[in-house]
């Protein structure tokens, strides 16, 4: 498969996991009048995990799974984004939230820099004010009124976001940050 | 994934012992169960494997762009359920899909990632 193929179906991929993830915002509404934030978290990741899980012994063809450091790493990166955007999003204002989540890109850009010394995509830089600001003005919709302030919470989103981004960049195959998780381990 | 389900019934589990939440509620009604079904088998499911694939074809940077467009398709859910997004809505997803179109042309254009 031609790279420009490669990259227009991993777009087309993405596209569609944002119609997806859009649509758990409503859904999630219905889930909280049964469960609370921290069981929905749970249920939701235990019937995916299962789902990924039986796909991953069918194509590994039912070889053992060797669960290393990097794995450990990955999942608790996961989980912690889980935990405390959930968090965040319980305990801070509306506009301030969207305008935190709308961060993401950038978030992801510096620390890939930052901590991985990775150089940014080349115009990155003009993509990403577009991106945020229009992320924060596309997410008024309902926010109107919903107060712009500091609860607390926002340090949940924070830290939820950049365990985000730091699990993007480590599970990038071939990256700077995976490969100094694959580094030997000192004996 | 097996790794982060663990971790996160570890801490539901904990927030129920500690008695922060109630125990976990097992006859939910039919809406939930069908909001559980479809966030769990496909929201997560399919959204982490293409995520994953975007992340190994275009980079976390690149990617983490995507994430701004889901907000412009919340207005576009909304538009066809007859809602009217305001103008600043409008500009706003305007925004977002051409800062993504310019990098995803961009990277098009510069073929494979190293």
């Amino acid at each position: 498969m031609s790279a420009s193929r490669q990259a227009a179906l991993a777009g087309a991929g993405l596209v569609l996991t944002m119609v997806l993830w859009g649509s758990m915002i409503p859904t999630i509404k219905i889930m909280l009048s049964v469960w609370d934030a921290y069981s929905i978290s749970a249920l939701r990741f235990v019937i995916a995990g299962l789902i990924l899980w039986g796909a991953l012994l069918y194509v590994e063809k039912g070889r053992p799974l060797a669960l290393d450091r990097r794995h450990w790493k990955l999942g608790a990166l996961i989980a912690v984004f889980a935990t405390f955007y959930t968090l965040g999003i319980a305990h801070s204002d509306l506009v301030t939230a969207a305008l935190l989540s709308a961060l993401g890109p950038f978030v992801t850009t510096v620390m890939a820099w930052a901590i991985y010394r990775e150089a940014p995509p080349r115009g990155i830089w003009l993509s990403i004010p577009f991106a945020v600001v229009g992320g924060v003005l596309a997410a008024q919709g309902e926010r109107v009124g919903g107060g712009f302030g500091f609860r607390g919470g926002e340090l949940f989103l924070i830290v939820g976001q950049m365990a985000w981004s730091g699990y993007s960049l480590a599970s990038q195959p071939g990256s700077k940050a995976c490969r100094r998780f694959a580094l030997p381990r000192r004996p | 994934m097996i790794v982060a389900t663990a971790f996160l019934v570890l801490v539901a589990a904990l927030a129920m012992i500690g008695g922060w939440v109630p125990p976990l509620r097992l006859d939910p009604d039919r809406d939930a169960l069908i909001a559980l079904l479809w966030i769990g088998i496909v929201a997560t499911t399919v959204g982490v494997y293409f995520w994953n694939r975007g992340v190994r074809a275009l980079g976390a940077p690149m990617t983490s762009l995507y994430l701004n467009l889901i907000p412009v398709f919340a207005i576009l859910l909304g538009l066809m359920l007859g809602e009217r997004p305001t103008g600043l809505q409008m500009l706003g997803g305007i925004m977002v899909i051409g800062a993504v179109l310019q990098m995803q042309f961009r990277r098009l254009r510069e073929g494979p990632r190293a």
